[in-house]
């Protein structure tokens, strides 16, 4: 009885154990050309790409300022500085604030003006300040590694919005739209670029009235005698290249 | 005798069932014990090379099972952290921050093909088409062969300068068109979540190169210097769209107007620089290679 059953089969089964249990594990190599090249991600009926920010900007103010330059000013100066101010309603929609001062004089294309041609343009009324109220959309929140040593955050958002460009008695209504981004350095510190476009009209510095010759058109520009409202209207279509450092809290 | 030699019969089946139980066996037992030499007669050597390495594997885990008085203090503080506390973690010093790029560049080609127009000529408004053609060593680096070609207009203030005091506009040089090659260089990688929706990977370069700037007087290949960053955003292995920031110095003739109107040269030089914005869709090709 206890042959039949630990008789032959027992045997075979114990040999081929014993076999088996000393069989190695070969490596096989598979041609590159065999192996997946393409790599793919599930597909989620709500997606939720990002689960933990580094940078969490909702419901935090953001305080900073900003240098700048008005590149396609043709006459006066094109230099900015100014501050700025962020409240982040949530990680995408936010209210931006922007204060910036103009340069004073003119700048090196009216001097050439005023060498070549005789024509003084320094009395003339440029921007004193512009002074923007922007819808901020942030529209993308990332990382970029740096030389593969650092990781920094970054956002690139959309700005448009309305506001006002003062003048030596005159206040001009003013839109602008454009794009900036954000750098962050730390978790509340932050270098912004942004680029805007901004339009508004305002007194046309090229000053010869109908009735007025060239040259007393010239010397009623180099008298400084003209008033802001001597000078016809314009539409400015202006860009506006700014950085600086924000602080978030 | 005959039942003598049964029972002697008798006694030598059982005894040979017992032989032959005992060698079966026997056998199935040297082959359990000693079945791997028949199998593998020639990695003998492996088997003192395995417990060669347990061994020393097991001195290892012998030092390490005992855990350091800072050990257990990590351990503890440990069990407290949360999901929420991991941006809190020390940074090591030893990572690979990201790993694998979405879009290999590494021997591709790349051609580009977008708009773009000039921030900073106060006079003129530049708008035009931008086309380039590159090819990446590596990662980070590639070289650029790139044309622009642009269409000028002059702005209001030119026009009033023209018809005010007839200043014209024709001494005010433009770049009509740029050609050169420029060097690549790509030491930034990232990836951006757009709304929250689709993460997109994406490059930060610099370039820089020279090439020719035809201007709108006389030069039609004035030296020119190219400065240029911009990003590009992966769609696919392949397709991107990628911003572009450029600016182009050159130096060029200059002309004087005679009493006709009709331009001279006037034997000067002026050094200018033109910051242009574009936009555009890339494309890489061959295929991605890597798996």
């Amino acid at each position: 009885m206890m042959r039949k059953i630990y008789g032959w089969p027992l045997i075979c089964f114990m040999s081929v154990v014993g076999m088996t249990t000393s069989l190695r594990a070969e490596k096989m190599a598979f041609p590159e050309e065999e192996l997946a090249r393409e790599s793919v991600l599930p597909k989620f009926d709500v997606p939720n790409s990002v689960r933990n920010r580094n940078v969490v900007v909702e419901g935090r103010f953001e305080l900073g300022g900003f240098l700048g330059k008005v590149t396609d000013e043709a006459v006066h100066s094109q230099d900015q500085m100014g501050f700025l101010g962020t409240y982040h309603i949530n990680e995408v929609h936010g209210v931006n604030l922007s204060y910036g001062l103009m340069g004073t004089g003119v700048g090196d294309y009216a001097k050439t003006l005023n060498s070549e041609v005789n024509l003084d343009l320094s009395k003339t009324f440029g921007p004193k300040s512009v002074a923007l109220v922007s819808y901020q959309l942030t529209a993308f929140y990332g990382k970029l590694s740096i030389l593969k040593n650092l990781v920094v955050n970054t956002h690139i958002y959309g700005l448009a919005g309305v506001g006002s460009v003062m003048y030596d008695g005159l206040t001009a209504l003013a839109f602008d739209f454009g794009l900036g981004q954000r750098f962050y350095l730390s978790k509340n510190f932050a270098l912004r670029f942004d680029l805007k476009f901004v339009r508004y009209s305002g007194p046309n510095p090229i000053y010869r009235p109908s009735g007025r010759s060239q040259n007393q058109s010239k010397d009623d520009l180099r008298n400084g005698v003209l008033k802001i409202r001597d000078f016809e209207s314009t539409t400015y279509m202006l860009t506006h290249l700014t950085g600086g450092l924000v602080f978030l809290f | 005798m005959f039942q003598g030699l049964k029972r002697k019969s008798k006694q030598w089946k059982s005894t040979g069932l017992k032989v032959k139980g005992i060698f079966f066996y026997a056998l199935s037992l040297i082959l359990i014990l000693f079945g791997d030499r028949f199998a593998l007669a020639n990695d003998d050597f492996d088997l003192d090379a395995i417990e060669r390495e347990m061994s020393r594997r097991g001195e290892e885990q012998a030092e390490s099972s005992q855990p350091s008085a800072q050990d257990r203090s990590l351990r503890e503080d440990a069990k407290q952290l949360t999901f929420q506390d991991l941006p809190k973690l020390s940074a090591f010093s030893d990572v690979t921050v990201i790993q694998k790029r979405f879009m290999p560049k590494t021997n591709r080609f790349q051609i580009y093909g977008g708009v773009d127009f000039l921030t900073n000529n106060p006079f003129f408004d530049s708008y035009g088409f931008n086309g380039r053609f590159s090819f990446f060593f590596t990662e980070s680096l590639g070289v650029e062969i790139g044309m622009w070609s642009h269409s000028v207009s002059p702005r209001t203030i030119t026009a009033d300068l023209q018809s005010k005091y007839r200043i014209t506009t024709k001494t005010m040089l433009s770049s009509l068109s740029y050609l050169g090659a420029s060097l690549i260089y790509i030491p930034f990688y990232g990836k951006m979540t757009f709304l929250d929706k689709v993460i997109i990977p994406y490059d930060f370069y610099f370039s820089i190169g020279g090439g020719t700037t035809e201007t709108s007087y006389l030069d039609k290949t004035a030296p020119s210097i190219h400065l240029g960053t911009g990003e590009i955003f992966s769609i696919t292995k392949s397709f991107a769209w990628r911003w572009d920031l450029s600016y182009v110095s050159y130096t060029a003739r200059i002309p004087d107007v005679k009493d006709d109107g009709s331009l001279v040269d006037s034997g000067k030089k002026q050094s200018l620089g033109d910051l242009y914005l574009g936009i555009g869709l890339t494309l890489l090709f061959p295929g991605a290679s890597y798996r």
